[in-house]
């Protein structure tokens, strides 16, 4: 194990990496989910039929695919993105993808009786919107939400296969210039599950924190 | 025109399971929606229109770029690669479901001897990252005794399916656990009361209505498996993405090869994703 | 605003509605009194609940008129919102905000529609919920309380927003036996106290002591109207007699 803790700097800015990813691509995903989430439930159906066309299209596809796709396509496009970038993108369109989903089952979870009662009571759609519908939605998505991110920094992982230095790269690239495969393969496995069991903690406290007692 | 419009606007009152977010329109209401559906059909169209045309200024629409995809040996080079991923997907399949079950029944069991191991595997290669897995059994497998001397191309495959093996079984592990928590426990209860011992209440009696319950979930699972052979670029397996590569780097044109073989993948999950869907909403259907 | 205690409150004028294909509402005309209560019987499939929620429109309906206090009941947008403040509603599912204490969920209409200051919006909460039965509560979430005191905890929220009409839709029907009872005294108590009621319910003993009138429907239509005592003793069309002699 000594060697884990000679290059241990290098390890651990690849770890960086991979949180950079995983938190970065969480927070992309989401912006891009609720406005894909927010298209899929509008009454407006060319909105409806992207949102649809957009989901089905992450959902279905391998995100080390949608990682080539960013890095061959990008500069076709006319965008220069460096390696993390492009992996950074294509993680949160990935997830954005998955996560309007989440968000959508979290606001249908709302019954139809809430927001028929806060109509009744006078508020406006926007009031409804405000006061009842979303805080409810809000804290029902919490827990399909958690589940992406625990299943995030598990998927980053593919961003290696451009040159993304995260933390499977760096141990391996270290594994092949110390020519010592095994330490590394044991740091990495240990990285993985200290984070799952973190996040795994995580959600599972903030989803007692904020569940509405049904 | 007005059946246009009300295609248009289609605010149909919501399906069971749906929350209606707009009550139903009223005549302003439906001026507004179809002024909006108007303007977002302009911009969607204006957006899509922007895209062709930049991919057009950097030629990629140019036909050399596609001409390759007019020879037959390129498709079937695909085609073949495809038929990896399928392979790779549906041995993996077979051993992690039947696996997944075994874990999923061991945990549920009474005995401890049972039950610790199948806790201590699951929890363990859940968190696990499949590269991970891939990687180590590629690099493992040919030292390990009664492993060796096998070729390149059948190391990768073994590799690969090994890799998802492991990790999905304990996906569908957990899935099928749910699907058995999410039983009256009536059933159990009945079972062991007519005189069926532990495990035989288990497989006779909870496991098949466990699975049916948990049918919806493993047909995405098993997508999402399906969707991971492409992990197998990172061990050489020659599956249907890195061909898409090796057809990029050999005609130059790669966002174009990608593009073909990520219609490809498209539609093969989508009939397991659209296959899960629909049953999940027969499901919802039935129980109520 | 001279005269209005002799104008009606409530004129559904000519009502129709479909429902796609299926004509659900056939012909209603109907006039509700100032502080008249109105109880709505008839069997399932009749429309009385598709009535009475027709009458803040959270049915729509396709030809005929409702106006209420003298106003036309508006399409949509901020006038609709202004005139449901108006009109307190009481759902057979209770309908409680899940996410709001049971005091939070009475003040929310107070504070958010009539702009009332936190404060006296509490004030009258805990007024209300004192009258109701279940003061006590007031600090818990919908969940921990029975369907009872769901339903009286719903009731006050309605209440809340001094509503000129009250509508209540099969407010006992999702209750136990055991509590159908305390629900309804708060109701006999608001009948008693002048309140206008529009009540759509299957309990007969309230539409005996406590209706003005009864309103028999079947199959859409507007079948009998009469006191209580004339449509108990003496139903004066097959149907209704059919019907009671169904249930009594």
């Amino acid at each position: 194990m000594q060697i884990v803790l000679d290059n241990l700097p290098r390890l651990l800015r690849g770890l960086g990496v991979t949180l950079q990813l995983t938190i970065g691509g969480f927070l992309m995903g989401l912006l891009i989910g609720t406005v894909i989430a927010v298209f899929r439930v509008s009454p407006v159906k060319p909105l409806r039929i992207v949102g649809a066309a957009y989901v089905s299209t992450m959902v279905n596809s391998p995100l080390i695919f949608l990682v080539f796709l960013a890095y061959y396509g990008g500069p076709k496009l006319g965008a220069l993105l460096t390696n993390f970038q492009c992996a950074l993108v294509a993680v949160g369109l990935y997830l954005g993808g998955y996560m309007s989903e989440a968000l959508r089952s979290g606001f249908n979870a709302v019954s139809n009786g809430q927001a028929e009662a806060a109509r009744a009571i006078g508020l406006t759609f926007g009031q409804t919107l405000m006061h009842v519908i979303l805080p409810q939605a809000l804290r029902s998505s919490i827990g399909p939400l958690a589940v992406l991110l625990n299943a995030n920094y598990r998927n980053v992982a593919v961003a290696g296969i451009i040159g993304v230095a995260e933390v499977v790269k760096a141990g391996s690239d270290l594994a092949d210039e110390t020519a010592r495969q095994y330490p590394f393969f044991v740091f990495s496995f240990l990285v993985f599950m200290v984070l799952g069991f973190t996040t795994a903690a995580l959600a599972g406290w903030l989803d007692n924190r904020v569940a509405i007692k049904r | 025109m007005t059946s246009l419009s009300s295609w248009l606007l289609d605010v149909k009152p919501s399906k069971p399971g749906e929350l209606q977010i707009t009550e139903e329109l009223g005549p302003r209401g439906r001026r507004r929606a179809l002024i909006g559906t108007v303007a977002a059909t302009g911009l969607v169209l204006a957006a899509a229109l922007w895209i062709v045309r930049r991919f057009q200024a950097k030629g990629q629409f140019a036909p050399e770029l596609w001409r390759p995809f007019r020879q037959w040996a390129i498709w079937r080079f695909l085609l073949l690669g495809l038929g990896q991923t399928l392979k790779a997907a549906s041995v993996a399949l077979v051993f992690a479901l039947t696996l997944g079950i075994v874990l999923a029944m061991w945990r549920a069991s009474s005995p401890k001897r049972k039950r610790i191991p199948a806790t201590m595997f699951t929890e363990i290669f859940r968190a696990c990252a499949l590269v991970l897995l891939i990687k180590f059994s590629f690099f493992q497998l040919p030292k390990t005794p009664g492993f060796r001397g096998w070729t390149l191309g059948t190391y990768a495959f073994v590799a690969v399916v090994s890799g998802l093996t492991f990790y999905y079984s304990t996906v569908f592990a957990e899935v099928i656990r749910s699907g058995i928590r999410s039983l009256p426990k009536g059933q159990s209860e009945a079972a062991l009361a007519i005189g069926l011992t532990e495990t035989r209440a288990m497989r006779l009696v909870i496991l098949p209505q466990a699975l049916r319950r948990a049918l919806p979930n493993i047909f995405t699972q098993s997508a999402s498996l399906l969707k991971d052979t492409s992990l197998g670029v990172f061990v050489t397996y020659s599956e249907l993405l890195s061909r898409a590569k090796i057809v990029g780097e050999f005609s130059s044109n790669f966002l174009q090869s990608f593009v073909v073989a990520g219609f490809m993948y498209i539609v093969v999950v989508a009939i397991l994703t659209s296959t899960a869907n629909r049953l999940q909403i027969r499901q919802a259907r039935s129980s109520r | 605003m001279t005269d209005t205690a002799s104008s009606p409150l409530i004129v559904v004028d000519k009502l129709d509605k479909w429902f796609g294909d299926h004509h659900v509402l056939k012909d209603i005309n109907l006039v509700v009194a100032r502080g008249e209560v109105v109880v709505v019987i008839g069997p399932s499939g009749s429309g009385k609940s598709t009535l009475c929620r027709c009458i803040n429109r959270l049915e729509r309906f396709q030809k005929g008129s409702i106006t209420i206090d003298g106003a036309t009941l508006p399409e949509e947008g901020k006038e609709l919102a202004a005139l449901r403040a108006d009109v307190g509603m009481v759902f057979q599912s209770f309908n409680l905000f899940a996410h709001k204490t049971i005091v939070e969920n009475v003040m929310l209409g107070p504070v958010k529609v009539r702009g009332m200051d936190k404060a006296s919006a509490k004030v009258k909460a805990m007024g209300l919920l004192e009258r109701v039965g279940i003061g006590d509560k007031a600090n818990r979430h919908p969940a921990e309380l029975s369907g009872g005191q769901q339903q009286r905890a719903a009731i006050a929220r309605a209440l809340a927003m001094d509503p000129k009409v009250m509508l209540f839709d099969e407010p006992t029907s999702a209750l136990d036996p055991e509590m159908v009872n305390e629900v309804l005294d708060v109701m006999l108590e608001l009948a008693s106290q002048g309140m206008t009621m529009v009540v759509v319910t299957h309990e007969m003993g309230f539409a005996r002591s406590a209706a003005n009138r009864v309103v028999f429907m079947d199959d859409g239509r507007l079948v009998e109207i009469a006191t209580p005592n004339e449509f108990f003793d003496n139903p004066k069309s097959d149907r209704a007699r059919d019907f009671l002699s169904k249930i009594l």
